[in-house]
Formats: structure tokens, C-alpha cells, sequence
């Protein structure tokens, strides 16, 4: 269940950042203070970033933040940070609103977070729907209500 | 069956989801596989009868040797794009 691995307190909605390492601090943020990974996890993203580029940005609008499970991941989390104004990771990158951090501590034991997160990346109008969310509670539900539709 | 990985540098995360818009792809268009995803380090030595990766690694994919076919996509989750790129390699492999 994606409810396993999303509060509701890990979600958040800014105005906007200065730069893309801002983005990355503030997607961060609800995992580190939840205790489910450690400073280390952002550095280590930010470096490998600035070596391979955004590689989390899977599509216009959306990027899934995530490092390595020996980056610093306790434990298996997700936080969502929704940027009013979009953040550029890169010069040739999309600009993103939607930004979902994931900490993973294995290769698949996310998978079930990942069914209800690829509805959405694989759709355009499903991505615009949660970047234009008027608060934290409209995630969450269109997330719920995301997996739910999956089940049926 | 059909053996497919996907590849990205943490194996987790992108490669993850570029295996699930694959898989969208070939229940679409009624071909069975087997998919899993990997980090890049591990590729060489696997099994595989395709592999599907980001263009961002196409060129630490020339340092490894391998066996089989490669696919690069602009983007990981593109359908349109996975779609474009997969049949024609499908249909050279006599799958469709």
C-alpha cells in the first residue's frame, strides 16, 4: 500500500525555490526529519547530479528524487513537494513542479509505490492534476485514490 | 521468454519506472517478457535479450561488452517513444 510509505506530513507546497539544489533540500526535508534517511542521502544526489545529470526527471513536471539505498536510506519513504513555480534541473531538462523523493532501502521492495507512482508519470493529464493541487490533502487522496483504481 | 532489463545508475528508481511504461507497452502490444531493472555497474555479465536505458548512458554502455541489443530513450517513461523504439527491435528479434 502506497499509504505505507506517504504521510500526509511528508507533503508540502512551496512557492518556489532559487536553484535546483534548494529543490533537492526541500523534497528531502520531510524524510530527514521522519528519521527515514540521513543528511548523507542529498549530498550524495547533488553529486551525482552534477556528474550524470537530472536523472530523476522522468518527465515535463515530474522528477523522482532518489539515491542509492547505501546513500543514507533507514527506511522506505516517500515525500511529495509541490513547487508553484518550476524549477529547472538542467539547461536541456524540463522544468518540474511535481517533485517525489523516494528512499528505497532495496531494489524492489518499493515496488507497490511505484505501481501507484507510474500511473501517474506515464500520464500527462494525471501529472498536471497533481501539479495544480490547492493543498497537501489533494495529493494525498489523488495518490489513494490512484491505487485504488489499480486494485479495481 | 523474452528476457529485458532496464538500466539506469541506481537501478531503483528510473530504471524502475522506464520498467513499468515498458511493460504498459508490451502487455499493449501482446509480448510476453520478463523484465527487471538494474544499476549500470551490474549490467555486464546478465543475462538479457534486450536492454532499455536512458541516452544520458549510451556511452558508458560502449565500455561494456555485450550480447544483445540496446534501446536509448530521450525519455525513461515515454510511451510514444518506448513504443517508436521497441517494435522495430521486436520485430528484428521475430517476437512480433
Amino acid at each position: 500500500m502506497i499509504a505505507d510509505m506517504l504521510k500526509l506530513k511528508n507533503i508540502h507546497i512551496v512557492e518556489g525555490v532559487n536553484d535546483w539544489e534548494e529543490a533537492i533540500h526541500l523534497s528531502l526535508v520531510p524524510l530527514v526529519e521522519g528519521g527515514f534517511i540521513t543528511d548523507n542521502y542529498e549530498k550524495a544526489i547533488i553529486k551525482t547530479t552534477k556528474e550524470y545529470g537530472p536523472y530523476y526527471v522522468l518527465a515535463e513536471d515530474f522528477a523522482l528524487i532518489h539515491g542509492r539505498p547505501t546513500d543514507g536510506v533507514l527506511e522506505k519513504q516517500l515525500s511529495i513537494t509541490l513547487l508553484r513555480r518550476p524549477v529547472k534541473f538542467a539547461d536541456d531538462s524540463y522544468p518540474v513542479r511535481v517533485l517525489i523523493a523516494l528512499a528505497a532501502s532495496d531494489s524492489n521492495s518499493h515496488v507497490d509505490a511505484m505501481r501507484v507512482l507510474s500511473t501517474i508519470f506515464m500520464d500527462e493529464d494525471k501529472i498536471n492534476e497533481l501539479a495544480q493541487a490547492v493543498d497537501s490533502k489533494q495529493i494525498y487522496d489523488l495518490l489513494i485514490t490512484a491505487e485504488s483504481n489499480l486494485q479495481e | 521468454m523474452l528476457k529485458i532489463l532496464a538500466v539506469c545508475g541506481n537501478g531503483l528508481g528510473s530504471s524502475f519506472a522506464c520498467q513499468m511504461t515498458t511493460e504498459a507497452i508490451l502487455k499493449e502490444l501482446g509480448v510476453e517478457a520478463k523484465m527487471d531493472h538494474i544499476d549500470i555497474s551490474s549490467v555486464a555479465g546478465q543475462n538479457a535479450d534486450l536492454i532499455i536505458s536512458g541516452k544520458n548512458f549510451e556511452k558508458q554502455f560502449e565500455r561494456i561488452t555485450l550480447n544483445c541489443p540496446a534501446i536509448f530513450l530521450e525519455r525513461l517513461v515515454d510511451k510514444n517513444e518506448i513504443r517508436e523504439k521497441l517494435i522495430p527491435v521486436l520485430k528484428e528479434m521475430g517476437v512480433l
